[in-house]
């Protein structure tokens, strides 16, 4: 790391882009260890996807076709080919044998910049608002809870204005 | 100049249109659970040397990975979050956290040496050069590592 950063500081020039800077930053972490991915599990994977594209605006950037082992990897971006040059850690959807589990953790947390219009667009694309959007502390921070049609529990965050 | 002006800002503006995506949603973070929150903690401080960047009392803590707190901190990938749940006697399959590393086999001895578990030692996922290998956190949360091939 500090060969990296002694790089950095006599190339600092080098780097125009904030897209390289933000990279270096998520890339750089001690260890070599970056996020990837966060995942969820559905018996169908790809009527999940269909969920979260419709939901949230993602878009399919990857897909595993293994015998009964579909998988599909999305992000965000306007375009296929936008979605697929974002840097961000993906969203998975990968197949599992039951959506009967009892797992209370949202294992996602979404930031939005409309909670409201996001729970709806939740709730018209066959999703479930479990918790209504309300306001986290004194920041004027709002939080919601949904669950995907696959039964995965999700968490909306929006920032104060 | 008024027109260079003009385009550098709707360049900006496409830019920020690219990366802010439809319908304002971006990942804020991905969370695996656990009964003892602190213990969890430090498995993947440990391991990954990520850094606490956040913490709500003793049921949550968010992490990142950064050189110091400051960077974790200022560090605009998603981040993880471990929350407290009653029982960690869950038959979870899923390995909701999926890891970029640059060396498999380290990151495998790490999360041994920090009280993991290896469930599947590294191996070559068919013709992509790409090696992956699958774990679980003490507190039984599958964990999947990705290594690209080396170029």
């Amino acid at each position: 790391m500090t060969r990296i950063r002694n790089l950095l500081t006599k190339r600092t020039a080098a780097w125009t882009t904030g897209l390289g800077a933000s990279l270096l930053v998520a890339l750089g972490a001690q260890a070599g260890v970056a996020l990837n991915a966060a995942r969820v599990g559905a018996i169908d994977v790809a009527a999940l996807a269909k969920f979260y594209e419709a939901a949230f605006g993602l878009q399919e950037v990857n897909r595993l076709e293994l015998p009964g082992r579909l998988e599909i990897m999305l992000n965000f971006g306007d375009t296929v080919a936008a979605a697929k040059a974002n840097p961000a850690a993906q969203i998975v959807i990968m197949h599992r044998d039951s959506d009967d589990l009892k797992d209370t953790v949202p294992h996602m947390i979404l930031t939005v910049s409309d909670v409201a219009a996001t729970a709806a667009a939740i709730t018209a694309a066959g999703g479930k608002i479990e918790g209504k959007p309300v306001p986290f502390g004194k920041a004027g921070m709002l939080i919601g809870f949904a669950a995907d049609p696959a039964g995965n529990r999700l968490e909306l965050i929006q920032q104060p204005h | 100049m008024i027109n260079m002006r003009k385009m550098a800002l709707g360049i900006c503006a496409s830019l920020l249109v690219g990366l802010s995506a439809q319908a304002g949603v971006t990942l804020n973070s991905a969370r695996v659970g656990a009964a003892d929150v602190a213990a969890l903690e430090k498995f993947y401080v440990t391991a990954f040397g990520m850094q606490e960047v956040q913490r709500i009392q003793n049921t949550e803590v968010m992490l990142n990975f950064g050189d110091s707190v400051a960077a974790a901190k200022a560090n605009p990938g998603a981040q993880i979050v471990i929350l407290h749940r009653a029982s960690d006697d869950e038959k979870d399959a899923i390995a909701h956290l999926i890891f970029n590393v640059t060396d498999i086999q380290a990151t495998a001895a790490a999360i041994t040496a920090a009280g993991g578990k290896m469930e599947r030692a590294p191996f070559v996922f068919g013709n992509t050069g790409v090696t992956i290998g699958l774990a679980v956190d003490p507190a039984g949360n599958h964990i999947e590592m990705l290594q690209q091939p080396k170029h």
